[in-house]
């Protein structure tokens, strides 16, 4: 699998992201700088990464969506090639129109960073087809502005396709939901997946549990492997 | 321009005829506001540079001591770490959230300077008590200036030290720390600049935000410091974030031959420090500086806009070097030339404005201020006569409450203490730990300081808070690097303070020299008063140790049900100026009595020891004890751990025996089979088996016993108040 | 060609959750301002743009703020233009 990185001037999950494609060794890793009007090498999956894009003075995303790389992400996208929108990610997926709804402050108004707990509810995407439905994992969250927001019978649609792909759960008992959001998400939700099913954005982050030894985890090492596996031909770990 | 009269340039009539002598003539209204500010207290150190001389400065691991933007040690498998502290405390005072946000860029930018990329930050947080609401507005506006700036900019907050006192209410302390790894072989140096080479700015146009912050840190807070709000300077941490790429893109290049960042006196300090230590001449043109707005000479000079930095570039690298700043939409303009001489000139529209040796910006003359022990010092050094507890659990929970567990975690989740994918160990334990680059080794870092022990004797107190750090270090399995510091006190012309000022330096400087931790930067910040009162003396230390490996890293919080509970150490501990003594004893919250007597003998026996226990893997975790003694110490550690604790201290002395502090102590969580190694290991220092770790409740002989529900419920609830 | 003054204000759209405004307005009233019935906190946008008359400015600001400064599914918004001297 070869993989894109775009980065944007105020991305600092970008490394992050490498480091763990790198750790899980999924193959090759292009880092493309957000003025670029191609990817260097075609890829088989494109991240946005995490960070503050263009310092998110507008609305997060805002202006990262309007960027020049994003031309060819939309391109990628619209030829079912994969993209990931990691948090920052997510929000410039929004934005740019790739995925519905809008990414609103936290309900406490605060940034958060903590692990989160989410209940994998489709795990039959190119994304999640490691994990097992209903599986439990951890991913920690950082952000400021996570409180996924769309209309409510957007909202059900949504539903209904099961384009909600994770959703924050308690960890003891695997109830999910609102109650659960630990930003006020809508229905809990933490990362959803276009009609198509090759557009996947998520607030928590994967990468930040990926690799040993550090702190919170690594449960985010199956959004990796079922990326490989997706791509069949895959020694990674 | 003003009329620039020497006095409301901050210079004493003494300094001006200094000046006077130095120069041969009356120095033009520029050149006193330009030295003025060099020589003012926050620039020059005027106060306390003879003090810190005092300090051991150099070590086997120590390869850019003090003198540099930041000091550096050897990490092993040629990396470094650049790592240095400072004060916003005044900053942070008038405006909570430019303050604080402010402070972490400037100290990023320092890290940076060296070469560095900046990997990970520490805060100490010095705030009146939570029940006040300014209190509680200053901390959550400090809190949140952490998080803005460090979340956006790509820096982890790692850890850091929160205290409240009723002296901080009026005097918030905000201590930034930075971090940043280095290859050995590329550290920036300032003293590389050469005649031919050009000075470039890089990053934010100057405008008028924070001029003469430098001497606005050296002064008392005004009773209506409001009035002083022009002054505060705005962080925009995207722009650093470019500025952060840039840099290191430029030095990984090897396009520039020195950089400098921009804090304190902007443009003056940095390029007088350049041309000073470099021994070389240095011309600066007004005009070529890009301006927000219209702004005079010495506006320009004074100002300390944020997110810039100087560059210096050989003439040929220039264009290369623009290309890249482009790239990262930077602005990047020659704004002088570096020439042979000692003289630092500046220019306007061809016209020279201000022509000064750059020694006498560079070596402010010394200020010595008299040095009294203050009288009331026995009274405080006195503790109180037959102290008792009229209910030991209920002290204990006081405590444990005390720790403030929910304003803690409240704090700790607004920082992102993830990104860069170092973190090993974040906030809310002992040492906070981080990942090496190409390598199996871990640098921890420990963050202390005691105000309350300072208070009742500044000399025991401040080794105390020294050798705390080093404990941790060694505990945590690490051999200590180097240490940073923030001295913050209050007026240094006082002479009580300045005696305690003198006292908690020599405190500092006799386990740094003893234990062998040399000092490779620091910062001091004066001043810290208002009308109202002034800050206990707080000396802030922050330790960088090493582990060679990851597997000998000992952490807290993590016994296991079962394991035997040892201490390693004295089983009493002093209750002078202790959180029991302070808190529960004390009904106005005044710290009494001095804390133990350092004792260098012990402490390397301890750390020794310390050290072996975790190169030989025996033990499941561990844990210094610290505020609130031993009892805390297994409170908090059946809280992180989630076992009970079932433990007799032996000791007929109980308040001591539970709430004692000061020494070489520690809790060790042993499974029982490798109870025997242990024990040899700490063969020769005193260790006493405590009890075990079981069951869901705190039972320690002669208390009453608390579930650990009930201690969690108070660890999250209680306050001070 | 002349230049114009657009004052743009956004605001959240009615009916989507205004955490910010919310929180205000618990303050006001936790401090008894009584009289205070309703918060919104929103964005406050001022811009110059050049254009042949007001009309055109008009649609010019439209532009700007329909692609890139509000987002329509959670903002609505509203603007004032006036030529500069």
């Amino acid at each position: 699998m070869r993989s894109s990185v775009v980065v944007f001037p105020g991305s600092n999950c970008d490394r992050d992201v490498e480091k763990a494609l790198l750790y899980m060794e999924t193959g090759p890793v292009d880092m493309v700088w957000h003025d670029e009007a191609a990817f260097p090498h075609r890829p088989d999956l494109v991240v946005l990464p995490g960070g503050f894009a263009y310092g998110d003075y507008l609305r997060s995303g805002a202006l990262a969506a309007k960027s020049r790389i994003m031309d060819a992400v939309r391109a990628h996208a619209e030829e079912g090639g994969l993209v990931l929108g990691i948090c920052n990610g997510f929000q410039i997926l929004t934005e740019a129109g790739l995925l519905p709804g809008a990414l609103l402050p936290n309900a406490s108004l605060r940034f958060i960073c903590r692990p989160s707990y989410l209940r994998v509810e489709n795990a039959d995407t190119p994304f999640t087809c490691s994990f097992a439905g209903r599986e439990i994992v951890q991913f920690p969250i950082a952000h400021h502005e996570g409180l996924y927001y769309l209309p409510d019978d957007e909202l059900d649609r949504l539903e209904r396709s099961g384009r909600v792909v994770f959703r924050y759960a308690d960890q003891e008992s695997g109830e999910a939901g609102e109650d659960y959001s630990p930003n006020g998400s809508l229905r809990g939700i933490a990362g959803i997946i276009n009609d198509r099913g090759n557009v996947l954005g998520l607030m928590p982050h994967p990468e930040r549990a990926t690799v040993q030894g550090l702190i919170w985890g690594m449960d985010g090492k199956g959004v990796w492997r079922s990326l490989g596996e997706h791509f069949g031909a895959w020694e990674g770990k | 321009m003003i009329q620039m009269d020497y006095k409301s340039a901050g210079i004493s009539d003494k300094e001006y005829e200094k000046i006077l002598e130095l120069l041969g003539r009356e120095p033009n209204d520029l050149e006193t506001s330009l030295i003025g500010v060099m020589w003012s207290e926050h620039c020059s150190y005027k106060s306390t540079r003879k003090l810190l001389e005092s300090f051991p400065k150099s070590g086997r691991h120590v390869v850019q001591g003090q003198g540099e933007n930041a000091g550096v040690v050897d990490c092993g498998s040629g990396w470094g770490l650049a790592f240095k502290a400072e004060s916003h405390n005044h900053p942070s005072a008038v405006a909570p959230y430019q303050g604080a946000a402010t402070g972490v860029g400037g100290i990023i930018r320092d890290i940076l300077a060296m070469g560095a990329r900046p990997v990970a930050s520490m805060d100490g947080l010095f705030f009146g008590l939570p029940g006040s609401g300014r209190s509680r507005a200053l901390a959550s506006g400090i809190v949140e200036g952490v998080a803005g700036y460090g979340n956006a900019v790509g820096v982890a907050t790692i850890g850091g030290k929160t205290f409240y006192d009723p002296c901080f209410e009026g005097n918030p302390l905000l201590n930034a720390f930075n971090c940043g790894f280095v290859r050995l072989d590329r550290i920036v140096s300032s003293k590389t600049a050469r005649p031919g080479h050009l000075a470039v700015l890089l990053g934010a146009k100057t405008g008028r935000d924070g001029i003469a912050g430098a001497s606005f840190a050296s002064r008392e807070l005004d009773q209506d410091s409001r009035e002083s709000r022009p002054q505060i300077q705005i962080g925009d941490p995207f722009e650093e974030k470019l500025l952060i790429e840039c840099c290191l893109e430029l030095h990984a290049r090897g396009l520039i031959a020195s950089m400098q960042d921009m804090g304190a006196a902007g443009i003056l300090s940095s390029s007088s420090e350049i041309a000073h230590k470099s021994g070389v001449g240095i011309e600066i043109f007004c005009e070529k500086i890009p301006l927000r707005e219209a702004m005079e000479p010495w506006e320009i000079f004074l100002s300390e806009s944020q997110e810039r930095m100087l560059l210096i570039v050989e003439p040929d690298k220039f264009a290369p070097v623009k290309d890249v700043a482009v790239r990262y939409a930077l602005e990047c303009v020659t704004i002088g030339n570096i020439v042979e001489g000692d003289r630092y000139r500046v220019f306007r529209n061809g016209v020279l404005i201000a022509d000064l040796p750059h020694s006498i910006l560079g070596d402010a003359p010394l200020a010595d201020w008299p040095s009294a022990e203050p009288r009331d010092m026995w009274e405080r050094g006195a503790l109180p006569q037959g102290m008792e507890s009229a209910d030991l659990a209920g002290d204990l929970l006081r405590l444990v409450g005390c720790c403030g567990g929910r304003r803690k975690s409240e704090i700790w989740e607004q920082y992102d203490c993830q990104v860069q994918l170092r973190t090993v160990k974040g906030p809310g334990g002992q040492a906070s730990a981080i990942t090496v680059p190409e390598s199996d080794s871990l640098v921890t870092l420990s963050m202390e300081a005691d105000p309350w022990k300072c208070r009742t004797d500044p000399f025991l107190g401040a080794a105390e808070t020294m050798a705390q750090s080093l404990r941790v270090q060694a505990v945590s399995g690490a051999e200590a690097l180097g240490m940073t510091n923030c001295l913050n006190f209050p007026s240094p012309e006082n002479p009580e303070n300045f005696f305690e000022l003198s006292e908690c330096v020599r405190g500092l400087a006799m386990v740094c020299e003893q234990m062998e931790c040399p000092v490779v930067s620091g910062n001091v910040s004066l001043y810290n008063e208002t009308a109202t009162g002034a800050v206990y003396p707080t000396p802030l230390v922050v330790t960088v140790g090493l582990v060679p490996h990851f597997a000998y890293f000992v952490r807290c919080g993590c016994a296991e049900a079962g394991d035997l509970v040892y201490l390693a150490g004295s089983n009493t501990g002093s209750l002078g100026a202790s959180r029991w003594q302070t808190v529960c004893h004390s009904p106005s919250m005044t710290p009494r009595g001095a804390t133990v007597a350092f004792d260098s003998r012990q402490e390397k026996a301890f750390a020794s020891r310390a050290l072996a226990t975790s190169r030989k893997a025996v033990v499941h975790g561990a844990r210094v004890i610290a505020g609130g003694g031993l009892a805390v110490a297994l409170a908090k550690e059946a809280l992180a751990s989630g076992v009970g604790m079932s433990v007799d201290t032996g000791s007929c002395d109980m308040l001591s025996a539970l709430f004692g502090e000061g020494g070489p102590r520690a809790l060790y969580f042993v499974h029982s089979e490798s109870a025997d190694k242990f024990l040899s290991l700490w063969d020769g220092y005193p260790v006493v088996l405590l009890g075990r770790a079981e069951g869901r409740s705190l039972r320690i002989g002669g208390v009453r016993e608390i579930g650990l529900d009930e201690l969690r419920a108070e660890y999250f609830a209680g306050g001070l108040l | 060609m002349k230049t114009y003054r657009a004052d743009i204000t956004i605001l959240p759209k009615d009916g989507v959750l205004d955490i910010q405004g919310k929180a205000v307005e618990k303050t006001l009233a936790a401090h008894g301002y009584d009289a205070v019935l309703e918060v919104r906190v929103g964005k406050f946008i001022r811009v110059a743009v050049e254009a042949a008359d007001e009309a055109d400015a008009g649609l010019k600001v439209r532009t700007v703020a329909e692609d890139l400064l509000v987002n329509d599914l959670v903002e609505s918004y509203t603007f004032a233009v006036e030529e500069r001297p």
